[in-house]
This record gives C-alpha cells, structure tokens and sequence, in this order.
C-alpha cells in the first residue's frame, strides 16, 4: 500500500481515537494533546501546584510504550543521543511554552479546528509561519550535529520509566496529585487512555507521523506525503465530532481555549518554529524516545519542565486569557529560538 | 561520484545534503544508519523518477541515487 494512503489511514484512526477519548471523559477537543498531557502529569508528579491541571494522563506513558514496543518489534529500536541534548532541552521548553499560550500543541490545534473553533484556524496561521521561519534556517544550513549510538540500557530508560510509572499508578495511585475540579479532572477510564496511547504510538512509530514534517515537506520539497496523515486527523476528527455532537463553531466558548488571535498566533509561531529546530512535534519526540533517540528524550524533558515553569511562574494561559507574564516569557523563548536558529547554522544547503 | 555520510543526522538533513549534492552530480552514494532516512530518500527518488539501490549493512546502509 502506498505510504500516503497508509498515512491518510493512520490519520483517520488518530481523529477517531482522540474523539471517542473525549467521549469517555477527557476534555472538550482534547482526546490527545502532548503538551496538555505533559502539564497535566508535571502536575501530578508535584512539579507543579496549579490546581485544576494536576491528572497522571496514561496516554503519554502509552505512546512511549507504545512506539517502544513496534520499533523493537520491527528491528528499528536504535539507542543513539548526543546531538546538542541541552539545545534540545531548551528547544522543549520554548515548545511547551508556546503550546501553553495557545493552550495545545499541534496535534490539539487539528483536534480543535475539527471541533469548530475558529481559534485553532488563528493558531494554524502561527504555526505554518513558524514552520515556514524554522525552514529558512535549514535552508541555510542549521544543524544540531550528528547522533551517535549509544548503550541499550541509554536508550531504553524513558520507556522503562513509563512503564514503572504507570504501575505505580496502578499499584498506589494516592501518591499522584489529582484534580478534583476543572480539566485535570475530566478524563477517560485508564484502559480506554493508556490503550489509545499504546495504538497512537504504535501507528505513528511505524508510519512517521510527524505534525511539523508534513507541512515542512510540502515548504522543502514539495512533498505531501506526511501531510496526509494530519489531514486524515482533521477529517475524521470532524466527522466524530458530528457524530458525537461535540462539533461547535465559532471563537467564543470553546472548551479550554481563548480568544486572543495574536496570542494563538503568536504560541503556535513558537511551537512551529521551535518544533521545526528540535526535528519534530511533541508527538514525533515521543515516538521518537521510544525508538531509543535520547535527544528526543532531552526534548521530552524540557516539555516538562515548560510545563512546571509555565505554572509555577503563572505564565501559561487560561479560558480568560494570557497572562502579561505569558506574553513576555513568549517574547523571550521566540527570541531565544532564533538564537540557537541563527548560532547553529552551517554551510547554505 | 560524492559520497554523504548522514549516519546519526535528523531529518530532513540528510534530504537536504543530497538535494543540493544533485545539484552538481548525477550519482550520490548516501550512508546512513536510519529508517526513517531510507524511506524519506526512497520516497523523493521515486518522485523524482531517479533510480535508487539500496545496499543494507549491519551498521549503515549504503544508498545509491542516480539521475
């Protein structure tokens, strides 16, 4: 089967899954989002004290187990780290930094457009010129060097670590912080989420499904190819939204969504372009970790601690808005993107 | 004819080295040690209509593109 269909297959699965999970419990266009996720566990492991977002989401530790597993499975587990990690650390932070301005990351933007939020449409325009921004470093030559392999026991620590927490959470719940109100508190039953993460990080590992790679080829190389994946999700996200009757249109009211435009531009800008920097989305760093790549794990890790920062220094975003804190620490993590874009330049390619 | 060495390079780095290797020569030899890389060069050759072989090894795998 050609990789585009199987992409546009892999897609509509995705858009499917992710409704459905809202169906069952999480929040309102939210059947997957990374950086919402990341927030939401970074609160449940104490990282962070914003009370409504404190909620181990199982989905995350199944992407890793997930992506783990297929790429053992098909003979593609390579451990293998140390290319600029802590750029890539900070290239993480900038990225959840972003995605809690706009309040998702670019796989919750698709999910948000397809429920009807015209917002997410505003964040889309963000996020293909930060990806366009990211492009023209390339262009010119930006790299963060080379991998080099590394140990199994390297490379296997993050799902090994997935898989002790989620036991943990099985065995002793207690000892995870959890929401009683607000998003942290809506969720799907821990098969249903844990379940989704396994399939989503199965699927995406063996197909490449990448957010910023299929708007990247199509600016690079005239390539549609990853596209099709993201416009799979964006369909059948839709039609399960109609299906369901969560479908909503318009700007105002949206489930955990503002409707500040610059702000929604000016996050998803970041993501994009830090994204782009880092080689991949939020979900293609996780896949990626289950693969073995320790750069990805770094990435990972600045997601976290974003996350906790972004809370901690009361600069994420809200329903009623963004903070000044927020506007700033969005200005500055833009300006340090274009920094690492513009110190890590090599030869013009 | 050049030779790439994309071992441990991230997408889409090593694209990007044998698009503008094209540019001059009408054969690239690319080394590489990812899957990912395999398909995506795959991928653009066949685009392309170049002819592309493709020779795996226990470390790296060797591919040739030729216009």
């Amino acid at each position: 089967m050609k990789r585009t269909v199987k992409l546009a297959i892999i897609g509509l699965i995705l858009g499917v899954i992710s409704v459905v999970a809202v169906y069952f419990g999480n929040p309102g266009n939210m059947g997957f989002c990374l950086a919402c996720f990341v927030r939401d566990t970074a609160g449940s492991f104490h990282l962070h004290q914003a009370v409504p977002v404190r909620y181990l989401r199982p989905e995350i530790f199944g992407l890793l187990i997930g992506a783990f597993l297929m790429a053992k499975g098909k003979g593609e587990f390579s451990p293998r780290g140390g290319s600029s990690p802590l750029t890539r650390f900070v290239l993480g932070f900038c990225v959840m930094t972003g995605a809690l301005i706009f309040l998702g990351c670019p796989f919750r933007m698709l999910l948000r457009m397809a429920g009807g939020d015209l917002n997410a449409w505003v964040g889309l325009l963000g996020f293909v010129t930060g990806i366009f921004a990211g492009t023209l470093f390339l262009k010119r030559g930006f790299s963060l060097k080379r991998s080099y392999k590394t140990g199994t026991l390297e490379g296997s620590i993050l799902p090994v670590i997935a898989v002790g927490v989620m036991l943990t959470a099985i065995i002793a719940p207690t000892l995870f912080a959890v929401s009683e109100k607000g998003p942290g508190a809506m969720h799907a039953p821990i098969w249903y989420a844990l379940g989704a993460g396994l399939i989503v990080g199965a699927l995406a590992q063996r197909n490449r499904f990448c957010m910023i790679g299929g708007i990247r080829d199509m600016i690079l190389f005239r390539h549609a190819e990853l596209l099709t994946g993201s416009i799979g999700v964006l369909v059948a996200a839709w039609v399960a939204n109609m299906a369901f009757g969560f479908f909503h249109f318009g700007f105002a009211n949206q489930p955990i969504a503002h409707t500040d435009g610059i702000w929604n531009f000016a996050g998803l800008f970041l993501v994009g372009l830090a994204s782009t920097l880092a080689g991949g989305c939020p979900l293609r760093q996780f896949i990626m970790s289950g693969e073995g790549n320790t750069d990805a794990a770094i990435t990972i890790l600045g997601l976290f601690f974003g996350a906790a920062f972004a809370h901690n220094f009361g600069w994420a975003a809200s329903p009623n808005g963004v903070p000044v804190a927020g506007k700033i620490a969005t200005g500055i993590a833009i300006f340090v993107v274009l920094l690492i874009g513009f110190f890590n330049r090599g030869k013009e390619v | 004819m050049k030779e790439i060495d994309a071992r441990g390079l991230a997408c889409p780095e090593p694209l990007m080295l044998l698009q503008k290797a094209l540019r001059y020569e009408d054969a690239v030899i690319v080394h590489t040690d990812c899957a990912a890389t395999y398909e995506n060069l795959r991928a653009y050759t066949e685009k392309a209509d170049y002819k592309f072989l493709y020779r795996p090894g226990d470390d790296c795998d060797v591919l040739t593109v030729e216009k």
